[in-house]
């Protein structure tokens, strides 16, 4: 061995417990918390293009990070765009190697994955949802010689939701659906026998011919009931809701018949064209033939 | 007062109107349904604090953006030639008022659409295109109510004219996730509208039908006769040009007193700048005018019923006519210079 064997700055696994300690306890005391939402559909990835149309997010676990940004977000930030507001926001936290693998199973999730998410809950006062586009783990550049790393650095980058399923159990995080995902407002009315119930949160409902999820017809997730206005809202729809037929929530069994809902005008923040454009054209149009293209 | 029909407004909207409803359907492996959702579109030339106002009103949104999503744009027009109507032609409409509104043909013009289509995954992308494009063939036709005042439903073909992908996936790590955008290029073919203006509407038709002048007959000319010479004779042929074998017009002699040339038999145009030459006595005179006795056969006049009729109005037709046969002595007044057409000189229509 050419190196001197008196010193062994590359092989001390008592120093590099040391190193570790320090790290995690820096992360503890300066960091922040934030949830893990790792992919659990992977399963279903489309392995000829190379993605997951149907990404489900189940699970969301607590972890600390320290944010490496310190002053303000990288990326291209407010980006307008011919689609229009995008918010390009990046950031880069720290995450260390030991609270990852205590806090996520490390049966399915060794690491923090490239497409998992993180929610960061103080950013931008009300959170942010960024997706892991790269986990470095080089960044300790194996200190003290170190085979595993210390720590990940991951790069993230604000998410672009496209309707995946997000349903961790946590309220706050769950909620983003809501704010940004397809949301209907199904107007309904005391219908079943089970009608004076309340859906709750999160709880899938249903229309079925027979009254059970087995054979429903249609389904989608609950994300806010108003029962004094009799308004559910609702995301991740699956088929076609009839009017005038039962919606049966799985957990609750409220019942109430579905009366009245507007596919192009949702529930969300974001204002779109859809509705507008469908109400002016409404006079221009010669409305005796159908449209087409709006039905698949 | 400024033309402005709003047509460019309408196609625009029309436009978006066929893309405001896309369902895109989400499939499990198994190729079961997984979820179902309509793809928001807006129109993508917004003003930025419009974008911020519509995009983020709350200053809170816990994404970068939601996908997928359409935008569109109207890219330009140019004039189509190949579609050009007469500029003359005027198409009537009903005023609201009584009478009639007036509008000149419009001018043919092509207008360019771009449709942006933004997603994550190049299946929903391919999901979307597959859907679309089965439609243009390579057109789709449109009926537009453009110009409700005229009436005026346009049928407006939309040509799809091609596609561009724009995907981008190659980097280092510090870059963006992968971006897929679909760009589709379109023409609808439309027309801008001129001004409506209004039109005032013919409600009586008159016609005099009078006799036909036959070389028989006789046509008096009164000369000029500071600016001749000679006496014409009884029976003499007279003519107009220079000798009776070239003459543009010739007559008869059927009586010459006090200046009064009568003729019969007439062939051509006299002219009355020229001198009328007598063929055996070389007498000439210009004349000064002409008089001819047609005979007012009858008159027709035409007249809706009800008179109140307006634009496509149901109506129908009074007709008045009255036969007399009494002839009128018409006197043709001396201009400057007047021919004596055989074929158009007494006939009349007069409409008021």
């Amino acid at each position: 061995m050419a190196t001197n064997h008196y010193f062994n700055l590359y092989g001390s696994k008592p120093e590099q417990r040391i190193i570790e300690d320090l790290i995690v306890e820096s992360i503890k005391i300066m960091g922040t918390d934030v949830y893990y939402l790792p992919n659990d559909n992977d399963q279903a990835r489309d392995l000829l293009y190379g993605e997951d149309p149907v990404k489900k997010f189940k699970a969301a676990f607590a972890i600390e990070i320290y944010p490496s940004n310190v002053t303000e977000y990288s990326g291209e930030k407010e980006f307008f765009s011919k689609f229009g507001l995008e918010i390009r926001n990046q950031v880069s936290v720290i995450m260390s190697k030991r609270s990852f693998s205590h806090r996520v199973p490390q049966d399915t999730f060794t690491r923090p994955r490239e497409g998992d998410l993180i929610y960061i809950p103080f950013l931008n006062g009300t959170g942010e949802l960024y997706e892991i586009k790269f986990t470095n783990q080089t960044k300790d550049f194996f200190m003290l010689g170190r085979k595993v790393p210390y720590f990940y650095e991951l790069e993230l980058e604000k998410f672009k939701y496209s309707q995946e399923f997000i349903q961790t159990g946590d309220t706050e995080v769950d909620s983003i659906v809501a704010d940004v995902g397809y949301t209907l407002n199904f107007m309904v009315e005391l219908g079943g026998l089970s009608g004076i119930l309340d859906y709750s949160f999160g709880e899938i409902v249903f229309q079925s011919p027979d009254l059970t999820l087995a054979n429903a017809t249609a389904t989608a997730i609950v994300q806010s009931w108003s029962q004094p206005n009799n308004i559910l809202s609702v995301t991740n729809i699956f088929g076609d809701f009839v009017t005038d037929n039962l919606i049966i929530g799985q957990d609750s069994n409220a019942q109430y018949n579905l009366v009245y809902y507007d596919t192009l005008n949702p529930n969300n923040k974001e204002q779109y064209d859809n509705e507008y454009i469908a109400n002016s054209a409404s006079i221009i149009i010669d409305t005796s033939e159908n449209n087409p293209l709006g039905s698949l | 007062m400024a033309t402005y029909n709003r047509v460019i407004r309408k196609l625009v909207v029309a436009f978006g109107d066929l893309f405001k409803d896309i369902t895109l359907v989400r499939y499990n492996p198994d190729e079961t349904e997984s979820e179902r959702f309509v793809i928001p579109i807006t129109y993508a030339t917004k003003e930025l604090y419009v974008q911020r106002l519509q995009g983020d009103p709350d200053l809170d949104k816990r994404v970068q953006m939601t996908l997928p999503r359409l935008s569109y744009e109207m890219s330009g027009f140019t004039y189509d030639a190949t579609r050009k109507q007469n500029t003359n032609i005027r198409n009537v409409g009903v005023s609201n008022s009584n009478g009639a509104i007036a509008q000149y043909n419009p001018v043919p013009y092509n207008f360019d659409f771009k449709l942006y289509l933004y997603v994550r995954n190049i299946e929903d992308a391919s999901q979307v295109l597959e859907h679309v494009l089965s439609y243009f063939t390579p057109d789709y036709t449109i009926k537009l109510n453009m110009i409700p005042e005229m009436g005026i439903v346009r049928e407006v073909p939309i040509l799809l004219n091609g596609t561009e992908q724009d995907i981008v996936y190659e980097g280092n790590r510090d870059s963006d996730t992968r971006m897929i955008i679909w760009t589709l290029n379109f023409t609808a073919k439309a027309y801008i509208y001129g001004s409506i203006s209004s039109v005032g509407l013919i409600k009586t038709s008159i016609t005099n039908i009078l006799n036909d002048i036959s070389p028989s007959d006789s046509v008096i000319l009164n000369m000029t006769l500071m600016n001749g010479v000679g006496n014409y004779k009884l029976g003499e042929t007279v003519y107009q040009g220079y000798n009776l074998s070239t003459a543009t017009a010739s007559g008869e002699v059927e009586s010459w007193t006090n200046g009064r040339l009568t003729l019969t038999n007439v062939s051509g145009n006299f002219i009355s700048s020229r001198p009328i030459i007598g063929s055996s006595t070389n007498a000439n005179y210009t004349f000064e005018s002409y008089q001819f006795t047609p005979v007012d056969l009858a008159k027709v006049i035409v007249v809706p019923n009800p008179t109140t009729a307006n634009v496509n109005d149901s109506y129908t037709y009074t007709t008045i006519i009255s036969e007399s046969a009494n002839g009128a002595n018409v006197v043709i007044p001396s201009t400057t210079s007047y021919i004596i057409d055989l074929n158009t000189e007494n006939k009349y229509i007069d409409l008021l």
